[in-house]
């Protein structure tokens, strides 16, 4: 019994006296502790893909070596499908729907999942990034010790943003990309509340990853002379990056809209496209994998092909990506943009070097870096995540003045082409993309049962005018709901409206009976209803009041007035911290 | 601090769901264990003051209900007072006297505030509502801040002819003073239900005590309220 209770004093640390006063010190560390275990995870992965890497990089040049990513595709996809029992997709949606939904409310399974399968698709050659998945480990990491703590879903949504900041942060060896990248895209809202638990884990994940493999840059670099000239140059690659990532984002559409038709068993679709990739990949194997070698030598300038061939790299590395993951393979979309994105500032600096070979442009490799930002702030449609993490995993500070003219430009041209994002989209068609502060957030919160006025008196079909006056003498409401007196079944409503010119005549009191009066082809609404479509109801309509009916028995009303009450009163608690 | 999941809506006016789901979503600081709220008062009330609401402790709301419903008419009654004897032969000189009788006032000029204004009632029409009865009211409702409503009834000792809707002359006149309308309307309709009454029109004839006097009025209220 002791032991017990010993064991709930440590899951129930909301209620240590030290954080009951504020659980902003109670997020800080249970972020750390988040940011830390998601560092591990994404480590983890990393060392997976290189022992792939290694033990398969000595049959790569065998004829038969194209079958290898599709039948690391079908691994992955059999590994979802039937032991996780998750449906395949690369994670970052899956996150975002659970922190839109369920307040951030996860499987304790997600958290490793991704990383096998993922680590199956990348390691065989799938054209495809780790950074996804480790995400959504992250962030079921973050829930699951969340859940273990007991917190609420406030708190629950910070620990599972604190999980992405720190697999973020790890992978990449970037804090700050980690930190914008999770505010950005996966919670939405720029809250001190949120920020600093984030951070810390962001720290904390960094931190993992220099312990465990050196404080390194991912992609070293020579250094950058920019001139004015250069800056100007950029903006046509933010044109050209724009429509890339327009022609990626709607490429992996068709994928996924094409394998959808195809009636075959989920992992036969995976191999396919894996075999598909394996087979581009045997005569471009540039495009094979996550790709980090040959964004390296396009960084350090020592890429040597011509600009045809780099064009056709930007075109198959596009069609090996959506053939991995449409087709069924499991990965993130980020890795392949940051490749596709230095292709595509490679091509870019071949172009107006054929243009203008008189002109001393910079280096290669500062356009290869300024792609990558292009394409991620294009894709992602956030572009501070874009300028950031280019800026720490290069460790090209100088280069910031045209990175943030090209992300800021990306990203306006794609949003003007693509209104959500690549990962909202789906979210968003489904309506179940709710930002905190935002009139869906609050909508989707309050339910009718939260605005029920239960005050109507109940009156019967067979009650006289006479009766129904004296009744209607005590009550506050226009609106009188008739029901069967045995079966208690909901028949209609009165209005008082529709009935007061009648009320004053006596004439009436013992003639009429409310069965005569009553409005049977009232429109009700459900408990279970959602409040959008019912005020879109209300709309249409003209309508100010609605019944709720449930079972066919009346429950109560329904009114706007009630429920801008609410609505402000939700608004107010939900802002307000 | 504990109070019952429904207890604690109620202290907020809002729902149990909404409640619970805001416990739930960590907006409010609150934690629940079957049903039972657990919260710091001062925190409590420190986010409903940020938040827009109002958190009214549970036994406040159920004394202001009381203190509602006690409104009554022999409340008001003996507050104002009952008054015999009351001299003047027109309208304006047994008003005059009557508010010169009411002791709820402290001051010289509140007095002649609520004379200007029952004249100015009276000028309008007459507020003689036949069978000998008046109820001089002011034509909006006077509110004296700490002064609740009251109603002061005054026994003339000569009928005054107060052109009443049935020309009879008036005997009794309830000054009926309320700071709202809502409790004029309220205790107004108390009143009218009493005179109503043709037995109780007999027993004001003769003018009782007012031990009596009270002790009718309290009767009629019980039956106004009985269903």
């Amino acid at each position: 019994m002791k032991f017990i209770k010993g064991l709930n004093i440590v899951r129930f640390p909301s209620r240590w006296i030290f954080f009951r006063f504020d659980d902003r010190l109670l997020l800080i560390s249970i972020g750390a502790l988040v940011g830390s275990c998601s560092g591990l995870a994404a480590l983890a992965l990393n060392r997976g893909l290189i022992a792939m890497f290694e033990m398969l990089g000595h049959y790569r040049h065998l004829w038969w070596a194209f079958i290898m990513p599709g039948i690391g595709a079908a691994l992955s996809s059999l590994f979802l499908e039937k032991i996780i029992k998750e449906g395949a997709g690369h994670g970052v949606p899956e996150v975002l729907y659970s922190v839109s939904r369920y307040g951030g409310l996860m499987r304790f399974r997600s958290s490793f999942s991704r990383l096998i399968s993922s680590c199956l698709t990348i390691g065989s050659g799938g054209s495809a990034g780790p950074e996804a998945p480790v995400v959504m480990s992250g962030a079921a990491i973050g829930s699951n010790i969340a859940q273990l703590f007991s917190l609420n879903d406030r708190q629950r949504v910070a620990l599972v943003g604190c999980g992405t900041a720190g697999a973020v942060a790890a992978i990449f060896n970037a804090p700050i990309a980690g930190l914008v990248f999770t505010i950005e895209v996966i919670i939405g809202e720029w809250s001190a509340l949120n920020i600093v638990p984030i951070a810390v884990a962001s720290v904390f994940g960094a931190q993992v990853s220099r312990l465990l493999q050196g404080n390194q840059i991912a992609f070293t670099h020579l250094q950058f002379n920019i001139d004015p000239g250069d800056t100007i140059a950029c903006l046509g690659l933010a044109v050209v990056t724009a429509l890339v990532s327009i022609l990626l984002t709607r490429a992996l559409r068709l994928s996924y809209r094409g394998a959808r038709h195809i009636h075959l068993p989920i992992w036969v679709k995976a191999a396919i496209g894996g075999c598909l990739v394996g087979g581009i990949g045997f005569f471009l194997p540039d495009v094979l994998g996550e790709g980090y070698h040959s964004i390296q030598a396009m960084v350090e300038g020592t890429f040597s092909n011509g600009l045809l061939f780099v064009a056709l790299l930007v075109l198959a590395k596009i069609l090996a990506t959506s053939f991995t993951l449409g087709w069924g393979g499991s990965g993130g979309i980020f890795a392949p943009c940051l490749v596709i994105g230095s292709f595509t500032g490679l091509m870019y600096h071949r172009f107006i070097e054929m243009l203008w070979p008189g002109i001393a442009w910079v280096n290669e490799g500062c356009f290869a870096l300024l792609g990558m930002a292009g394409l991620i702030s294009g894709i992602l449609q956030a572009p501070l995540t874009g300028m950031f993490l280019i800026v720490e995993i290069t460790g090209g500070y100088e280069v910031i003045l045209p990175l943030i003219l090209v992300s800021a430009i990306s990203t306006t041209l794609c949003h003007s082409f693509e209104p959500a994002s690549f990962y909202m989209k789906d979210l968003v068609e489904k309506g179940h993309f709710l930002r905190p502060r935002t009139d869906a957030r609050v909508l989707a919160d309050l339910s009718v049962s939260e605005l029920v006025e239960k005050d109507c008196i109940i009156v019967t079909k067979e009650m006289k005018l006479g009766d129904f006056v004296k009744i209607m003498q005590k009550s506050h409401r226009n609106f009188f709901p008739v029901e069967d007196e045995n079966s208690r079944e909901f028949l209609g409503l009165i209005h008082l409206d529709d009935i007061r010119e009648y009320l004053f005549d006596p004439l009436f009191y013992e003639t009429v009976f409310l069965e005569q009066i009553m409005d049977t082809q009232v429109r009700t609404v459900g408990l279970d209803d959602d409040l959008s479509a019912i005020l879109d109801r209300m709309d249409a309509g003209n309508l100010f009041s609605m019944p709720v009916v449930a079972n066919n028995q009346f429950v109560g009303m329904i009114s706007k007035a009630t429920l801008l009450d609410k609505y402000r009163n939700e608004l107010i608690v939900q802002t307000n911290h | 601090m504990r109070l019952q999941l429904k207890e604690m809506a109620a202290a907020l006016n809002i729902t149990p769901n909404t409640v619970e789901r805001w416990i739930r979503q960590g907006r409010i600081p609150v934690r629940i264990k079957e049903n039972t709220c657990i919260f710091s008062l001062p925190s409590l009330r420190k986010w409903a003051d940020a938040n827009n609401l109002t958190y009214t402790p549970p036994g406040a709301a159920v004394l202001m209900a009381l203190k509602e419903k006690a409104e009554n008419l022999h409340i008001a009654m003996a507050r104002g007072g009952v008054y015999y004897d009351i001299e003047g032969e027109s309208v304006a000189e047994v008003i005059r006297a009557g508010v010169n009788c009411i002791t709820c006032f402290d001051t010289q000029g509140q007095r002649q505030a609520l004379y200007d204004s029952l004249l100015a009632r009276e000028e309008l029409m007459s507020t003689g509502i036949g069978k000998g009865v008046a109820i001089p009211h002011p034509r909006t409702p006077l509110d004296y801040g700490e002064i609740p409503a009251f109603i002061s009834t005054c026994f003339l000792k000569n009928p005054v002819d107060y052109q009443a809707v049935d020309r009879l002359p008036v005997f009794v006149l309830f000054l009926l003073v309320c700071p709202s309308s809502k409790s004029h309307l309220h205790l107004l309709a108390r009143l009218s239900f009493c005179l109503r009454d043709e037995e109780f029109i007999q027993f004001l004839n003769q003018p009782p005590a007012s031990a009596a006097f009270f002790k009718k009025i309290e009767e009629l209220d019980q039956r106004f309220d009985a269903p």
